[in-house]
């Protein structure tokens, strides 16, 4: 059974990281072209796209806190996090990083979200801030996933 | 336009070479069975080592944290630092001392079929650092070495890195939640104000 869900934790995992990084990168990349390009109808149906992207990116998230929590609690160590091994400072990272990002997506989901909803096609300060949070969240992912692959050579 | 088609390669190449990546490869600190990661965590034993006398005494625990009540396997391989040879034959004891200073000394015996592995399972009962030394009473052949390991009440409760990590982990989970919930909310509020999308 243990291989099962160690399996199934690192590949739910990874689904995770598809949608939460991939997802704002695509985000990130499409916002920064149609900016580049001063489409406004690129970002009117970005804008319109946006709930079903922060469902993706609700669902990404929840995939890799759970697979992430299933992996700790397969390992069993005390603590959960290894600490104090530099491994335990790094996952300490990376889990303060995570809660930034958590934040920062309640406050898009709770302030922006729906005022970017119920103004349509208009491109407001709301519009602006959900570009400008998404990106900081991009930043910070990239960071969690740099010191993901750190925990590698923590030890070694 | 060309920048476009500049950028749009350099993404399709980046998600190609990702997608390529071998099946050992290491994502957001999860590391797959077999992984280096999980090597050098010890992830299922704690293991350390010492050179006393030209032998190479390797200590290993399982499992790696131990936990007051709890059987903990203590495993002590002795190899001849000279020759790399692994070292059978031997008359070993461990020698523990508790937190309180109580001293109790086992029998070390070597494990049937696993050539200078010297092996005994431990409940500790007590909370605190542990000395652990293993000496070889074998006439001739002298060494020791002494190795320590903290012994935590319980899974949950321990000393500051376990009660840091727990917490730690519990505010991600709380964190989580009330994302969830605000999530949630958002779309039955966007619901009751939109019943005719």
């Amino acid at each position: 059974m243990k291989p099962v869900l160690d399996y199934l934790s690192t590949f739910l995992h990874l689904i995770g990281m598809l949608l939460l990084a991939g997802g704002h990168i695509w985000f990130g990349v499409f916002t920064a072209m149609a900016e580049r390009h001063q489409r406004r109808m690129d970002e009117q149906v970005l804008a319109a796209h946006l709930p079903v992207l922060a469902n993706g990116f609700g669902v990404g998230i929840l995939l890799l806190f759970g697979s992430g929590l299933l992996k700790l609690l397969l390992w069993g160590e005390p603590g959960l996090i290894f600490l104090p091994d530099l491994y335990g400072w790094i996952l300490l990272s990376k889990l303060l990083l995570y809660m930034i990002i958590v934040a920062n997506g309640i406050i898009i989901e709770r302030r922006y979200l729906p005022v970017v909803r119920a103004v349509g096609g208009e491109m407001t300060a709301a519009w602006a801030q959900v570009k400008m949070r998404a990106r900081f969240n991009l930043a910070l992912i990239l960071i969690v996933v740099v010191l993901g692959e750190t925990l590698r050579f923590s030890r070694l | 336009m060309s920048n476009r088609y500049c950028a749009l390669a350099i993404i399709c190449w980046l998600a190609l070479s990702g997608i390529s990546r071998p099946v050992t490869a290491h994502h957001g600190g999860i590391g797959i069975e077999g992984d280096l990661v999980e090597w050098a965590l010890n992830i299922d034993q704690w293991q350390e080592e010492q050179i006393d006398q030209g032998h190479r005494i390797k200590f290993l625990a399982y499992p790696r944290q131990p936990v007051r009540g709890g059987r903990t396997r203590l495993i002590f391989e002795i190899q001849a630092v000279a020759t790399g040879a692994y070292v059978g034959g031997l008359s070993m004891q461990l020698r523990m001392q508790t937190p309180d200073g109580a001293t109790r000394t086992v029998p070390l015996p070597e494990t049937t079929g696993v050539t200078a592995y010297y092996e005994t399972a431990v409940e500790f009962a007590q909370v605190g650092e542990h000395r652990l030394t293993a000496i070889s009473t074998t006439p001739d052949i002298s060494f020791q070495a002494t190795f320590q390991r903290q012994v935590s009440p319980s899974v949950l409760l321990g000393d500051w890195a376990t009660i840091t990590g727990n917490l730690t982990v519990l505010a991600t989970f709380t964190m989580t939640w009330v994302g969830l919930l605000v999530a949630v909310q958002r779309r039955f509020a966007t619901f009751q104000m939109d019943p005719n999308p």
